[in-house]
């Protein structure tokens, strides 16, 4: 775990002009709290040696109010600066997190589960500004402050110096172990907290199903498991972090009270002078506040630290190589392939040939392996073994040697779950195919046997998250109409007629084999036969009944 | 603060020769100070954590237990990212509001009130002025809080965002097909600029509240040596207190510093707490008559389900042993919501009667339900289908695996029945997901079963079998299928 990460540079362009500020108010704050210090000094011993005049006096006066407006306005400009370059990168990380966690498709990106996914996106890049907005200032004016006050203090009293000298590189010591101790605890409480968020929206999702088994009422039980674990991890990482700043403390303070007394008998004997004395007591603990500080922030930028690494897990995955453009197909074949699995049995598809102009069925029970199948020719997934061929206007090329981009132009697909963004239905279906008129829409939708009068407001129903007002057929069909609706060469179906009832789905057979003409290549998956009554080639998955 | 202040004192103390026994008292009282000061801040400070951790969980489940007295589908229109958002986020930050804010706050409080104190006994003229300008930077901080605040707004637009990013992971193979990725992706950004407005303005006033924290200790060390001087002169003031009056200061206004931050977090909390607020007020169910506990004889007259924004059917039908009552007609038709009804989910008029007896709705402890959204936990296939019975022998959970048809699948997993279902049954096709969903209603005993499109998904020569195997199983029981597809009875 480095504090910080070259990557970061890499990955975030504005971080780098943010460090060089916050290293350049860091130095002014050195400065400022060395002339600070050495004026205070100048005027406790004047008052004290009763040889203070007047003018001299304002003249320290003057002095230190000039050093406090200037402080003031640095630290406003460091808050400021550090807060919205805080905001700045973190939006910056945001945002090719998304780029690189959606290029790929479900797939890869969802390894982990989309709700965690999620939560690093929000609230993960959200834990980074404790680390951008204090632990990065801080530690930068933790390494300039120290050194520069502790150079002062050396030429001022060389044997005070000597104690900083040694005791101060026992702090980052103590910070790099304890550091390293944490780094593993704290994994496990991000996981925790990941894992919770989880849990808890699985818990939510599945609220009804609790209730009709009447076992509802034993989820506080499993809730109360998952806080438990969640603050034993939590109280881990805090009780090593505080243990952490006791210990700084300790030595921060032995040091300074090593300084004072070696200063008062050295006071006593007259070895030292007074101004100086004052000087070097007023200076020390300047050394070790700012690394104190810095130890304070580690708690909260550690959470981000953890953060970084998940991040980085996703962008140092490479983007995938431009490839082919291809602008026509002409066939799609494929070897027999096969899917491994994690845990479960690797799924086998037996080779096919699919053409211009024809509706390709794909049977076969559940779970054999009709919709990997789908996957596999949409691109988004890559199967173990075996291959996929596209014929396209520029001769035959592998599936994986074509640009996904114009690859996913040509496809048209209705998912077997589908997922809304959150739009109307007008906007839905125009992001198929933008140039549809309302009437030409509303005819679609009959033709898929969605009757518009069905829907709350129209064109303009409000589809997405909030889907509570549809039926699952009712979204199927709309998906059906979005695919159907899109102009592009090939189309895949994915249980068309699932959850859909008898009347439509004779429209929706209708529907498909309209579709048909001599420039589509259609995929029909189902696991109806009436269906493949009209297709002109079949691939069977997994064994037939 | 005693350390600086008993340091000044003996540095001071010192420069006059005292003999150098008094001296060793002091040397003491340094010391003890420093150590005794980090050891009480690290125990309180695990003590605090520990609580509040503990809070949290509690509070959690009464969240909970406030969410599942809530009818269905208002809980369905509920966005998801705002459920999670509340559940996990604001439940996670409230713990802060004691520790953050209010520690800090008074022993900033504390620390500048005996500082002051020891000021006063010295020179009560600076002491007034400090007692000014320490109140001026504590109440500061909250009032730069407060105007920097609009977290409810901040908040409101995190919760959106996060809406955004669930749903353009959810969406993410669809938006690549339908080339409206770029769009997710503007909305995002759009949405993360208006945050940072945001952001960047509570920034501008946490720049002041820390700006005028460093001006008001300013002020304060002027006037300290002012008016020490002064004292001086007069000889109000001998020379070992004077050091303490110049540097005392520092100690006082050092808890202040911390305020600014604190205030503006606490904010953010204080909003948490608002939005968890409406879910720990416990709901009653309005129910006019109890469910009734036992009986298979189903009768339902003219029941008709109310949704807001939508006109639904009305449903007549009976249901008793060997004689089941399967509803067909087109989907978005309003089959499910009849069993929503019927389970209590949602208002309805009509009327219920089980045995003769008008009921207000089916009690889960005599009633097996198959939802069309029904839902596989994130967790074993075991314990999904043990949600049905929890006592139920592995044996049972066989068994019941192998009248739908997984007995197959079942031992090719390397994990059997311990294999994990991922996110929304990752890993297993629709079929094979359905079928789970059957063998736990098979596993369950009771007079009365309620079943929306049990055989959605699965092929029709398997839908069939299954058909004929689930009627002939539940030929005893009282059956009410939804199904879109004809079912033979």
């Amino acid at each position: 775990m480095k504090p910080i990460d070259p990557r970061l540079l890499q990955y975030s362009r504005s971080s780098r002009g943010f460090i060089f500020l916050t290293a350049g108010i860091a130095l002014v704050n050195a400065v400022l709290t060395i002339c600070q210090a050495l004026l205070l000094s100048g005027a406790v011993v004047q008052i004290f040696q009763q040889n203070a005049s007047i003018r001299l006096f304002s003249r320290t006066a003057i002095g230190l109010t000039l050093i406090f407006i200037l402080r003031a306005c640095v630290n406003f400009f460091g808050e400021w600066a550090s807060t919205s370059a805080s905001t700045t990168i973190r939006n910056e990380l945001r945002e090719k997190l998304l780029e690189s966690a959606l290029r790929d498709g479900s797939e890869v990106a969802h390894s982990g589960g989309s709700a965690r996914l999620a939560i690093l996106a929000t609230r993960g890049i959200n834990d980074l500004n404790g680390y951008f907005a204090k632990f990065l200032p801080q530690l930068l004016i933790a390494t300039f402050v120290p050194v520069s006050v502790g150079l002062v203090i050396f030429f001022k009293d060389w044997r005070s110096g000597l104690v900083c000298l040694f005791t101060l590189p026992l702090i980052p010591l103590f910070g790099i172990i304890i550091g390293r101790y944490t780094a593993s605890a704290t994994q496990k409480k991000l996981e925790a907290l990941g894992m919770m968020g989880g849990y808890f929206l699985d818990l939510i999702s599945g609220i009804n199903t609790l209730k009709v088994f009447g076992r509802d009422n034993l989820q506080s039980k499993k809730i109360k498991e998952v806080g438990e674990k969640y603050r034993i991890e939590t109280m881990k990482v805090l009780k090593i972090s505080f243990l952490s700043s006791l210990a700084l403390e300790i030595v921060a303070t032995l040091s300074v009270a090593l300084m004072a007394v070696s200063i008062g008998l050295r006071l006593v004997d007259g070895a030292i002078s007074l101004r100086t004395g004052l000087l070097v007591l007023i200076l020390a603990p300047e050394v070790y506040w700012p690394i104190r500080q810095v130890a304070s922030y580690f708690h909260a930028a550690s959470d981000g630290i953890a953060v970084f690494d998940q991040l980085y897990e996703h962008f140092d995955r490479a983007p995938h190589a431009g490839g082919v453009v291809i602008r026509t197909v002409d066939a799609i074949s494929w070897s027999e392939l096969t899917v491994a699995y994690a845990d479960r049995e690797p799924i086998t598809i037996p080779a096919g040939q699919i053409r211009r102009g024809d509706i390709h069925s794909v049977i076969g029970v559940s779970g054999a392996g009709k919709s990997t199948l789908a996957k596999i020719l949409l691109g988004f997934l890559t199967p173990t073994s075996g291959e996929v061929l596209v014929s396209t206007e520029s001769g035959l090329h592998p599936l994986s040697a074509i640009d996904k981009r114009s690859w996913h132009s040509l496809v048209s697909w209705m998912p077997q779950e589908p997922a809304f963004p959150s739009n109307s239905l007008r906007g839905l279906l125009h992001q198929a195919k933008s140039d549809v008129s309302d009437p030409e829409l509303v005819s679609l939708l009959t033709r898929v046997g969605l009757d518009i009068a069905d829907l709350p407001q129209g064109l303009d129903t409000a589809l997405g998250t909030n889907k509570a007002p549809l039926s699952i057929g009712q979204l199927r069909k709309i998906a059906l109409a979005r695919a159907v609706l899109k102009p592009s060469p090939i189309l895949i179906l994915d249980e068309p007629s699932a959850s859909v009832d008898d009347i439509s789905e004779e429209l929706i057979g209708q529907l498909i084999s309209s579709q048909a003409d001599p420039d589509k290549l259609i995929l029909l998956i189902s696991h109806r036969k009436f269906e493949s009554m009209m297709t002109h080639s079949s691939t069977l998955v997994g064994d037939q009944e | 603060m005693g350390l600086l202040a008993t340091s000044a004192w003996l540095i001071s103390e010192a420069s006059t020769r005292p003999p150098v026994l008094a001296l060793e008292v002091a040397i003491v009282a340094v010391r003890t100070f420093g150590l005794s000061r980090g050891l009480l801040k690290y125990v309180s400070r695990i003590i605090e954590h520990d609580v509040a951790l503990k809070t949290q969980t509690d509070l959690r489940i009464r969240i909970y237990e406030n969410l599942r007295l809530i009818p269905s589908l208002h809980f369905g229109a509920l966005k998801r990212g705002q459920v999670m958002q509340q559940l996990v986020a604001d439940v996670d930050t409230s713990q802060d509001l004691w520790l953050r804010l209010w520690n800090p706050w008074f022993s900033a409080l504390i620390t500048g009130v005996a500082g002051i104190g020891i000021i006063y006994a010295l020179l009560p003229l600076y002491a007034y002025w400090l007692a000014l300008l320490f109140l001026v930077a504590i109440t500061s901080a909250p009032l730069v809080a407060y105007l920097s605040g609009s977290s409810a707004d901040i908040r409101n637009k995190e919760s959106e965002l996060f809406d955004r990013v669930m749903q353009s992971f959810e969406s993410v193979d669809e938006s690549l097909i339908f080339g409206y990725q770029a769009d997710l992706m503007n909305e995002v950004t759009h949405q993360q600029r208006n945050i940072a407005r945001l952001d960047k303005r509570a920034a501008r006033w946490a720049g002041v509240a820390s700006a005028g924290y460093a001006k008001a200790l300013g002020i304060a060390l002027v006037l300290g040596v002012l008016y020490a001087s002064r004292a001086f002169h007069h000889h109000e003031l001998i020379g070992i207190n004077i050091a303490v009056v110049i540097l005392l200061p520092l100690a006082i206004f050092d808890g202040v510093s911390s305020l600014p931050i604190a205030f503006a977090r606490a904010l953010k909390v204080k909003e948490s707490i608002n939005a968890i607020e409406p879910l720990l007020v416990p709901l009653t169910l309005d129910l006019q008559t109890p469910h009734r506990k036992r009986g298979s004889s189903l009768v339902i007259k003219e029941l008709s389900p109310e949704i807001p924004d939508k006109e639904l059917p009305t449903f007549s039908g009976e249901a008793s042993p060997n004689n089941p009552w399967i509803v067909t007609g087109a989907s978005g038709y309003g089959k499910s919501s009849l069993l929503y009804a019927l389970l209590g989910f949602i208002q309805y008029s009509g009327q219920i009667t089980v045995d003769g007896e008008t009921i207000s709705s089916l009690s889960p402890d005599n009633t097996t339900t198959l939802l069309q959204d029904d839902h596989l936990f994130v967790t074993s296939i075991r314990q999904n289908l043990k949600i049905a019975k929890p006592e139920a022998t592995d044996q049972e959970l066989v068994e019941v695996l192998e009248l739908v048809e997984l007995d197959v699948l079942l031992r090719n997993l390397p994990e059997g029945l311990d294999t994990l279902i991922g996110e929304s049954g990752f890993n297993f096709s629709g079929g094979e997901k359905q079928r789970m969903k059957l063998a736990r209603v098979l596993l369950r005993d009771s007079d009365i079963y309620l079943l929306d499109e049990p055989f959605e998904y699965i092929g029709m020569a398997q839908a069939a079998r299954l058909s004929k195997m689930l009627l002939s199983r539940l030929s005893n029981k009282t059956l009410v299928i939804v199904s879109h597809l004809p079912i033979q009875a």
